[in-house]
């Protein structure tokens, strides 16, 4: 559009989006932030630790689930303290907490409901750990996390539209691009057409 | 609980604890504590952006976010016994960010082109500095952020930065159009549109 005055298509999706925004501050576009603290179980917070630096020695779970864009766990040992800046009766946490926080595809129920069926195994270990959840029962994270589930004031996202499918398949038909815009000058037209419909010729 | 001592950890060459890093991407996880004021404040602000998307516009113009969350905690969720009964006095403003680049360009970065957006956000929190100069302020979030290294940290296209996602789908449009009459075209028109393509998405490749 001229001066970047938008569309009605485009005023739509952004109509669309504040509705979205506002009725559910963990949405920006089609993607959703999740964030739940869990209170860790005294005296676990080092077997804890020890067992997620084990899972990310290895591939990550999350990449079983394929709607995940971002992940992490953090131990959280205490608030921000011991500042000068602080106020002489600040906030102490009682326990260490567990923080997850996710940036995915959809909605919240069906992700967790993938997270537990997908990564059953690594849920259970880790959230033994925590203070709360029924042991040897992964399907109880999904509530248990729900339940301590932080909102989101304001989610940001830089590609609100996008998937991660999306993301992985444009970045891939980039590279594919790249590579035949250097080979093209070796190509005959027919060999460049060929390729092209063979590597870029699906959506 | 006393306060704990910030343990010193390690950092890979973009200034950033190993845990905090996939590949490209960065993770920084902060908590700061909010004066009572915030309380008020902070939802009026978290709000502006949703009533005026274009307000965001400012952080695109960091085209190294991912995707980033503010979120002010006020109260945790009890779970039963032993944890113990929490009541904050106070609200903690809790900041995340899933971006590319080296920590300290991303903390310039957010000073300078963000110094009126850090001010809002933090202001309210005890302790912040001012965004600028950046010195200060990248002290003020180190203290927090090298506290909270992740025991893990994921990305699903770990070695793609924002500008290359951003690129890859602006190309996406272009070589959908080609990709439609690819099949009509003569081998020699092909070739002239895959040029007029590259010629059009110079910028994004």
């Amino acid at each position: 559009m001229p001066l970047g005055i938008p569309g009605p298509r485009a005023l739509r999706t952004q109509l669309a989006d504040t509705v979205r925004a506002i009725a559910d501050t963990n949405r920006a576009g089609q993607a959703y932030g999740f964030l739940a603290i869990t209170p860790i179980k005294p005296g676990h917070a080092e077997a804890l630790r020890a067992l997620l630096a084990t899972i990310d020695a290895g591939p990550s779970p999350f990449s079983r689930l394929p709607r995940t864009h971002f992940a992490r766990w953090v131990v959280l040992t205490d608030f921000f303290t011991g500042d000068a800046y602080q106020p002489a009766d600040e906030d102490h946490l009682g326990c260490e907490y567990l923080i997850f926080s996710a940036c995915f595809d959809g909605d919240r129920d069906s992700y967790l409901e993938d997270l537990t069926a997908e990564i059953a195994d690594e849920l259970d270990e880790i959230y033994d750990h925590c203070i709360g959840v029924r042991s040897n029962d992964p399907t109880d994270v999904a509530r248990y996390l729900v339940h301590n589930q932080i909102d989101c004031g304001l989610f940001y996202s830089a590609y609100p539209h996008t998937t991660v499918a999306e993301v992985r398949r444009v970045v891939a038909q980039r590279t594919a691009l790249r590579a035949l815009a250097v080979a093209q000058y070796d190509l005959t037209p027919e060999e460049l057409q060929a390729q092209f419909v063979d590597q870029l010729g699906a959506a | 609980m006393t306060a704990v001592t910030t343990p010193v950890l390690s950092e890979t060459g973009t200034g950033t604890p190993p845990g905090n890093v996939d590949g490209q991407a960065i993770a920084i996880t902060v908590f700061s504590t909010v004066k009572r004021w915030g309380r008020a404040w902070l939802p009026v602000l978290f709000l502006e952006p949703k009533l005026l998307p274009q307000t965001l516009g400012t952080l695109e113009k960091l085209s190294f976010i991912h995707f980033a969350r503010w979120s002010m905690v006020t109260e945790l969720a009890w779970n039963g016994a032993p944890q113990p009964k929490t009541r904050l006095r106070r609200p903690h403003l809790y900041f995340e960010s899933n971006f590319n680049g080296g920590w300290e360009e991303y903390i310039d970065a957010f000073s300078y082109v963000l110094r009126e957006g850090m001010a809002a956000f933090w202001g309210s929190s005890y302790g912040f500095p001012g965004a600028v100069p950046p010195g200060p302020f990248k002290d003020y979030i180190k203290t927090s952020d090298r506290r909270l290294e992740a025991s893990h940290f994921y990305s699903a296209y770990a070695d793609s930065t924002v500008t290359i996602v951003k690129q890859a789908l602006e190309l996406d449009g272009l070589v959908a159009d080609l990709r439609e009459r690819a099949a009509e075209l003569s081998p020699e028109q092909f070739k002239a549109e895959f040029s007029a393509l590259l010629a059009k998405g110079q910028r994004c490749l």
